[in-house]
């Protein structure tokens, strides 16, 4: 019988990302700290099927991330993500959590931008280091070096419009059955007036591993596939600082957790 | 639509314009006969839209096609003046073509119009052939497809109109322009052909923007595509010219393309040993296509000098202005615009007097935020009144000095040129005011601070006479200014413009207004009034900047002589130099491309990221 399972999806799913794909500038910095929680009460068997977890049980995962984007020329920044997450997983009886440092990804962005700078193409490499020691019960990621190459494709929309289109890729280095994840983003945002936007994404993640066994600790779970939507809110306060709420849910999944999320950050752009 | 002659009309003058659309033909006028044909003996004249339904955007410029046929014996010569106007009625660009048809030969020629902006505009074509004189009207709209500026707001960081603004402020100029013979003619790229056909014609530098540094290897690539169902056979010629109009080298080249055909020609122009601006006329002689274009390069831009005019106490000269200027109290009004202010932006009517008591004013333009924001100032360009500067993310001041219309009667109830108001005294000369105009919004902004500026970052930018202010005031105004970011400056060297004035390019504003009012007011001297404006030169102010410039020539400037501009560059200090950027349009009259305006938008971010050290010293 499958237990209520702990899960914590990746940080995008809540931790607003560093937003959209221009490039910061040279000398410019952006700051991205930011809470969020993901909160699950179901998860999606092998089958795609979304089962409840028995009653009284649940999972909360808290990420406290703090992310940082700095121009080292006009079109090349490097970029640095780390997150600090407690985890709690209720289940009948028990409870178990776990605290500390997540995976640090550190990386290096090159855009390759239009004249007029409405389109961006980028290229991205990042390397993954976990933070924490391997625990297949509590453990806060796959505790493996990884290797991360995306590109994307951001672009005006429209007067008030951008989207972004994204494709990442991620191999875990330390361990034979990886594994390999693929992640395929889509993003519309909106400018709704001078000061505020909306974003609105999609998120279709693959994770492909020799290993199938299911692991009730999805983070170390190797082999999944879900999909995610988020709804973001963004106002500028300040010329540099503009707080951002987002929500999230999961859509589908195979050997995925269900539930939502919800976070908040500012993006703070320096100076 | 096509008109056709009838009757006993022998031979017709036709204006076809906007042949397409129903908004596209208003009317055709000319001297003889409102909204007829007129009949000259043989001389027909097309000028069509190349996109027919007269909608032109950023994929489809603004190009129009004219074809004049001249049946005569002898050759036709002439002008075709072109004037946009926008929905409210006022001139927004105009410009003057030059036209030489030879007997029995046919000239078929599509221009560009470097408009790229959103609207509906009415165009009046206004034709002077040996006796004939017409003019017609059509209307175009222009839309950006891919809305730049709009869409450069989308980047959440940078909320900003920067394109907008700075087209605004560089353009649309009312300065009367002459015959601009330097107009390139472009070739109509992915357009229809019609049923005539045409000739293609590209020609660029090998080196895109036109500058050369190896006198020995300057190189141009010249494209003929054969729109025609003939063979076209002829030669093209070209003629190098030195910036003073000589001619120092020419090259006739046989020319044979098949019917439907295409050309690709290498041209190796003759060395030059000269730093200097160099023209190029290219003459298409083919057996149904006559065509004349010009272009230029620049060579070994680092060293073109011109001699310094500096009145020894020019200095001095200038300390006594801003003396006076700080004499008189500015009397600061901020007036809060309650019709212009939105829900995110306060905009202010400022007012303030200046020099010799003269009331001036600004807009100002504060977001709805809290903090402080770095301050971008805007300088206009000549006579043109400047309306407030919007930005999201950064103050923006918008001057208008005492050159504006509104507030002009008092000064020039004769309406003459401003630039000859007290011409000939250099102590009242009007641009001593219009100086100190710029110093006293540095002052406004330097004195309040408190309304959310910061002062660490202020941006001064301009086109045209409003680069010329940029630079005068970074120069008069000490350490106080980050960045400027200025286009074609004009004034950088009345005496180098005056030495050119043979090359019929820069017999134009402003030099010929000098040379007018010295030929009309004896015992003046052309020589009186240089003297006097050697004060006002902009290249005697380049050793006092500091601050960084991005700085733009386009080397077909018919006001601005590129020579000029070069050398007033060259005339900032190694310091300001190394720390400054120079763009350079090969092709280009008064104006700047596109592309550089979206690079003025990462210069003018970057240049406001640090902080300026020893503010106001």
């Amino acid at each position: 019988m499958r237990k209520p399972i702990c899960i914590i999806l990746v940080l995008l799913l809540t931790a607003p990302s560093l937003k959209a794909d221009w490039p910061v500038g040279k000398r410019r910095t952006t700051l991205l700290p930011g809470y969020s929680f993901f909160y699950s009460d179901a998860n999606y068997d092998r089958r795609w099927n979304r089962t409840k977890f028995p009653k009284g049980n649940s999972f909360v995962t808290h990420i406290y991330n703090f992310s940082l984007q700095h121009g080292i020329g006009r079109t090349t920044d490097i970029f640095m993500n780390i997150p600090y997450l407690s985890q709690r997983s209720l289940n009948k009886d028990s409870l178990r959590t776990a605290a500390g440092v997540g995976d640090l990804t550190i990386g290096i962005a090159q855009h390759f931008s239009s004249k007029d700078q409405h389109r961006h193409f980028t290229a991205k490499a990042s390397f993954v280091v976990p933070m924490y020691q391997k625990d297949s019960i509590t453990s806060l990621g796959y505790a493996s070096r990884a290797l991360g190459l995306e590109v994307n494709y951001s672009f005006s929309a429209s007067a008030k419009a951008f989207a972004i289109i994204q494709a990442a890729y991620t191999q875990f280095l330390d361990e034979a059955e990886g594994p390999q994840q693929y992640t395929y983003t889509g993003t519309y945002g909106r400018k709704l007036n001078a000061f505020s936007m909306m974003t609105f994404s999609f998120m279709h993640q693959i994770s492909y591993s020799p290993d199938k066994s299911f692991n009730p600790n999805l983070l170390a779970n190797k082999s999944f596939i879900n999909g995610r939507f988020s709804i973001s809110y963004g106002r500028r306060i300040t010329r540099t600082i503009m707080p951002m709420v987002s929500i999230s849910t999961v859509l589908y999944g195979k050997n995925a957790g269900g539930g939502f999320g919800a976070g908040i950050s500012l993006i703070t752009r320096l100076p | 639509m096509m008109l056709k002659l009838k009757g006993l009309i022998k031979i017709a003058i036709l204006f076809i314009i906007g042949s397409i659309g129903s908004t596209n033909l208003l009317a055709i006028h000319n001297s003889h006969k409102a909204n007829a044909l007129v009949v000259k003996d043989s001389l027909e004249i097309r000028i069509l839209p190349l996109k027919k339904d007269g909608a032109f955007g950023k994929k489809n410029p603004v190009k129009y096609k004219a074809t004049i046929r001249n049946r005569y014996k002898v050759e036709q010569e002439g002008s075709l003046e072109y004037i946009i106007r926008n929905e409210a009625n006022l001139v927004v660009m105009r410009n003057m073509l030059d036209l030489k048809v030879a007997a029995g030969k046919t000239l078929e020629s599509s221009f560009e119009i470097p408009f790229t902006k959103d609207g509906v505009y009415t165009i009046v074509f206004v034709v002077n052939m040996n006796n004939f004189n017409g003019e017609l009207a059509s209307i175009f709209s222009y839309r950006n497809t891919e809305q730049p500026s709009n869409a450069a707001k989308t980047n959440p960081y940078e909320y900003t109109s920067t394109i907008e603004n700075l087209n605004a402020i560089s353009s649309a100029e009312d300065i009367p322009q002459n015959m601009d013979h330097a107009e390139p003619v472009q070739p109509a790229e992915e357009e229809e052909v019609h049923e005539e056909g045409e000739i293609i014609l590209s020609v660029k530098p090998k080196n895109a923007d036109g500058v050369f540094t190896d006198g020995n290897n300057i190189t141009y690539l010249v494209a003929l595509q054969n729109k025609y169902k003939t063979k076209q056979e002829g030669t093209l010629n070209y003629f190098l010219k030195t910036d003073k109009g000589e001619i120092i080298g020419e090259k006739s080249i046989p020319i044979k393309i098949s019917k439907m055909g295409e050309l690709r020609l290498k041209i190796k122009i003759p060395p030059v040993t000269e730093a200097g601006v160099y023209g190029i006329t290219v003459a298409l002689n083919l057996t149904t296509y006559d065509d004349t274009t010009k272009y230029a390069f620049a060579y070994n831009i680092n060293q073109i000098k011109t001699a310094f005019h500096v009145p020894s106490d020019f200095e001095n000269f200038w300390e006594r202005a801003k003396a006076d200027l700080a004499a008189i109290p500015p009397d600061y009004k901020i007036i809060l615009d309650e019709k212009k202010t939105t829900k995110f932006h306060k905009i202010y009517k400022v007012e303030m007097t200046s020099l010799e008591g003269v009331k001036i004013f600004g807009w100002l333009t504060i977001p709805r935020l809290p903090k402080k924001f770095p301050v971008i100032v805007g300088l206009q360009g000549y006579r043109v009144e400047l309306d407030p500067l919007v930005y999201d993310s950064y103050v923006g001041f918008n001057l208008n000095t005492r050159g504006i219309e509104k507030n002009w009667k008092s000064f020039n109830p004769e309406n003459i040129q401003p630039l000859l108001i007290n011409i000939e005294d250099p102590e009242k000369f009007v641009y001593r005011g219009i100086y100190m105009d710029c110093v006293r919004a540095i002052d406004f902004l330097y004195s309040h601070a408190d309304m959310g500026f910061d002062l660490d970052r202020v941006l001064v930018f301009g086109g045209s006479q409003g680069a010329a202010l940029s630079l005068v005031t970074a120069a008069l105004t000490g350490n106080r200014i980050n960045t400027l970011i200025v286009d074609n400056a004009i004034f950088c060297d009345f005496h180098e413009s005056y030495n050119l004035l043979s090359n019929e390019l820069y017999n134009n504003f402003p030099i010929k207004h000098l040379v007018d009012y010295a030929n009309e007011n004896p015992p003046i001297t052309i020589k009186n009034l240089l003297d006097n404006l050697s004060y006002y030169e902009v290249q005697n102010f380049m050793p006092m900047i500091n601050c960084s410039v991005l700085y733009a020539v386009s080397l077909l400037d018919p006001l601005a002589p590129a020579a000029t501009v070069f050398a007033a560059y060259n005339k900032l200090r190694a310091s300001t130099k190394e720390k400054s950027e120079i763009y350079v349009a090969p092709n280009l009259g008064h104006e700047v491309t596109m592309d550089h305006r979206y690079y003025q938008l990462i210069w003018m971010s970057e240049k406001l990221v640090r902080k300026r050290r020893n503010i106001g010293k």
